[in-house]
């Protein structure tokens, strides 16, 4: 099956293509999930209600830009909708810090280690991080996507930032320690 | 190697390519979202009509609210005789209903055991998922087969557990997920015990029961769960009716599993995106007419010139589906008109126009259909002048009119983009509020004379008009709306068959939830 027909076959909601679709993009959208969710049964289940839209939304894909992307978009979407309401954990002032460039040594920093230190980020953290970061948002999208000021974005990225740095180092000088806990 | 590196980059380039796999679990309960997703189809016709009702209940209590407050009591006293009869088809399905339900739950007792056998033995890829056996999930499955030992025993817990059930209707989305989750792996367990159920769902087995202890504290409080109560009857009868038909228990289990996640996923869909809608709305408002004249039959054939008045209120709206919202609000609605070319003139034998009920100091005023076309005042050869100075002035009757507006009205979405398009009909109840009639001279000196007496202090519009709204945000949206009321009973008696209507360019900004 081709894409346009996988496509199309999903849009008249049919359950082959359906499951096929998910065969081919469920690993991309799981790892999305990953990032934004702050555990992996979470992440499950934020796929799970991405998937559940795709189905129901699938119609409105018109075939302009990637079909790929427009799945993330949903994907990434569920997931500000679960994480989004919930407030940063103890009240700081958001607008107070300001962006500055913040550099690691790089050692061989494992992959897991990196998204399990996303992952245990406060979900407002981690949302700004990822959608910033990862997925290539402006602050100004994200300050409309969260509901939150662009000052509060680029805070809030910055205090992300710094505890990321905080949790690599910390592993560069017991890399075995860390490693053992994962 | 060390090597300072910025930490955008560290993560972007290590996060390039990175897949995972989800467990097979994932795309079974997808699958099984989907289904109960596509059996639902007969559920939001309850909201459709929930929410017509909704408006008819708040369109008749602002009704007797404004017009007869000493009214509003009794149609009170009158839903609360109702409810307890509402209440009693319920409990008494429930009792046919606890029969399959108690069977399941002794299939699941069963395989609860079975599955703290399994965990004893230590075998890891035993069929359940209990295969984590924490104290925790020990300890939800003995709860849950004492819950269910209390459903065979006694008729009302079963009650209390279909409250418990619709209760979960109620729950933030959050929760729901979880709930449906978990409703999904319950099916699984009861259908198809041998399949591979990774241990992941354990944690959400506590979170069900968790939850359903919770809805039970906050149960009482709730105004809605008669309703959800009301489609468990009507999913409850159809059950009862497939049983008769000998299906086998673990079809029973799983239609009884469906019904549930249906129930959740409806009102998942109407909690999670905004559906309501409220706005505060202005117009101006141009009254015309039909033919006709609201004030006596005479005049009927004069020139009506409709004046420009406003009218502002509130709304609200709630969106049964994608393209359709339903509405309703309250607004305060000043209309005018003047009927040109009277003449008016004292006279102690004055003719009185019928639709009028006048002032005292207007009793002795004469008002007719124009006598003379010219603006001179009469000579001293006319013959006017001879009437004793009963000289005729020429000017116009000025009818004013409130109202407050309720209106329920569907509004059908053309188009949602950022510039949106509406088809909007309804009718409007209007509650008199503001009456009266005065003399506008040509030089413009104005003197109210009284009253009409033909206008109906309750009366109806039909309405029709087109919206374009602009949203400012996704929350947020400016609304244009030009709209045509048509007033079917605005007037009675001698003015019966004034036929007037109004015209307003509605424009607010409402804001979504």
């Amino acid at each position: 099956m081709s894409q346009e027909e996988l496509i199309k076959n999903c849009k008249k909601k049919n359950v082959k293509a359906q499951e096929e679709l998910y065969k081919r993009y469920g690993s991309k959208l799981f790892s999305v999930c990953l990032k934004y969710s702050p555990n992996y049964a979470d992440a499950e289940d934020t796929l799970q209600d991405a998937f559940i839209v795709i189905f129901d939304k699938v119609g409105q894909f018109k075939g302009k830009g990637s079909f790929e992307g427009w799945l993330k978009r949903i994907a990434i979407n569920t997931a500000l909708q679960r994480y989004r309401k919930q407030t940063v954990l103890g009240i700081i002032n958001e607008e107070a810090i300001q962006e500055v460039d913040v550099e690691v040594e790089e050692t061989n920093v494992p992959l897991d280690f990196l998204l399990r230190i996303i992952q245990e980020l406060p979900d407002r953290y981690r949302l700004v991080f990822n959608l910033y970061v990862l997925d290539g948002y402006s602050h100004k999208e994200i300050a409309a996507m969260l509901e939150i000021s662009d000052g509060t974005s680029k805070s809030n990225l910055a205090r992300a930032r710094n505890i990321l740095k905080d949790k690599i180092e910390a592993m560069n000088t017991q890399p075995l320690r860390q490693m053992q806990t994962r | 190697m060390k090597e300072r590196k910025n930490i955008d980059r560290l993560f972007q380039e290590k996060f390039k390519d990175f897949e995972a796999h989800p467990s097979d679990a994932v795309w079974e309960k997808i699958a099984f979202a989907k289904a109960e997703k596509e059996n639902k189809k007969v559920i939001p016709l309850w909201w459709r009509l929930g929410g017509i009702a909704a408006a008819l209940a708040l369109l008749l209590g602002l009704g007797s609210l404004f017009f007869n407050p000493a009214e509003s009591e009794p149609t009170i006293v009158d839903t609360s005789t109702e409810t307890p009869a509402e209440t009693n088809p319920v409990e008494k399905t429930n009792n046919n209903f606890s029969n399959p339900t108690e069977q399941v739950a002794q299939e699941q007792t069963d395989e609860d055991q079975i599955n703290a056998s399994t965990s004893q033995n230590g075998s890891v890829t035993a069929s359940q998922g209990i295969v984590d056996s924490n104290d925790a999930t020990q300890e939800n499955n003995t709860r849950r087969a004492s819950q269910n030992e209390y459903n065979t025993t006694s008729q009302e817990d079963n009650a209390v557990a279909t409250q418990d059930r619709s209760n979960q209707n109620e729950r933030s989305p959050m929760e729901e997920g979880k709930a449906r989750a978990t409703n999904n792996f319950n099916t699984n367990k009861a259908t198809a015990s041998n399949d591979d159920v990774p241990s992941k769902n354990d944690a959400r087995l506590l979170n069900d029961s968790d939850i359903s202890t919770k809805s039970e504290t906050i149960n009482p409080n709730l105004v809605t769960p008669k309703e959800s109560n009301k489609t468990a009857v009507a999913e409850n009868e159809t059950e009862d009716t497939k049983t008769d038909n000998g299906k086998s228990l673990i079809d029973v289990a799983q239609e009884i599993e469906d019904k549930q996640d249906e129930a959740v996923t409806v009102i998942n869909d109407t909690t999670r995106d905004g559906r309501w809608d409220v706005g505060a709305v202005a117009a101006p408002v141009y009254y015309g007419d039909f033919g006709g004249s609201g004030i006596d039959p005479q005049f009927k054939d004069n020139g009506k010139n409709g004046d420009v008045n406003l009218s502002y209120g509130v709304q609200v709206s709630y969106a049964v589906s994608d393209k359709l919202k339903v509405r309703t609000g309250v607004s305060n609605v000043d209309l005018s008109y003047g009927t040109n070319n009277i003449s008016f003139t004292p006279d102690i034998s004055a003719s009185r126009l019928s639709g009028v009920d006048y002032n005292k100091n207007a009793r002795f005023l004469s008002v007719t259909d124009q006598v003379r076309n010219s603006d001179q005042l009469p000579t001293a050869e006319s013959s006017d002048f001879q009437g004793g100075g009963t000289s005729a002035s020429n000017g116009s009757l000025q009818q004013s009119i409130g109202y407050i507006e309720v209106p329920v009205e569907a509004v059908y979405t053309l188009s949602d983009n950022r510039l949106g398009v509406e088809v909007i009909g309804g009718v409007s109840t209007l509650f008199l509020n503001d009456n009266e009639i005065a003399i506008e001279s040509q030089d413009g000196l104005r003197t109210p004379i009284g009253e009409s007496n033909s206008l109906n202090d309750i009366s109806f519009t039909t309405n029709v008009g087109v919206g374009v709204n602009y949203k400012i945000t996704d929350k947020v949206k400016v609304n244009v709306e030009p709209t045509l009321k048509y007033q079917l009973n605005a007037f009675d008696g001698a003015a019966a068959d004034f036929k007037p209507y109004y015209i307003g360019l509605y424009t607010g900004v409402s804001y979504r939830f």
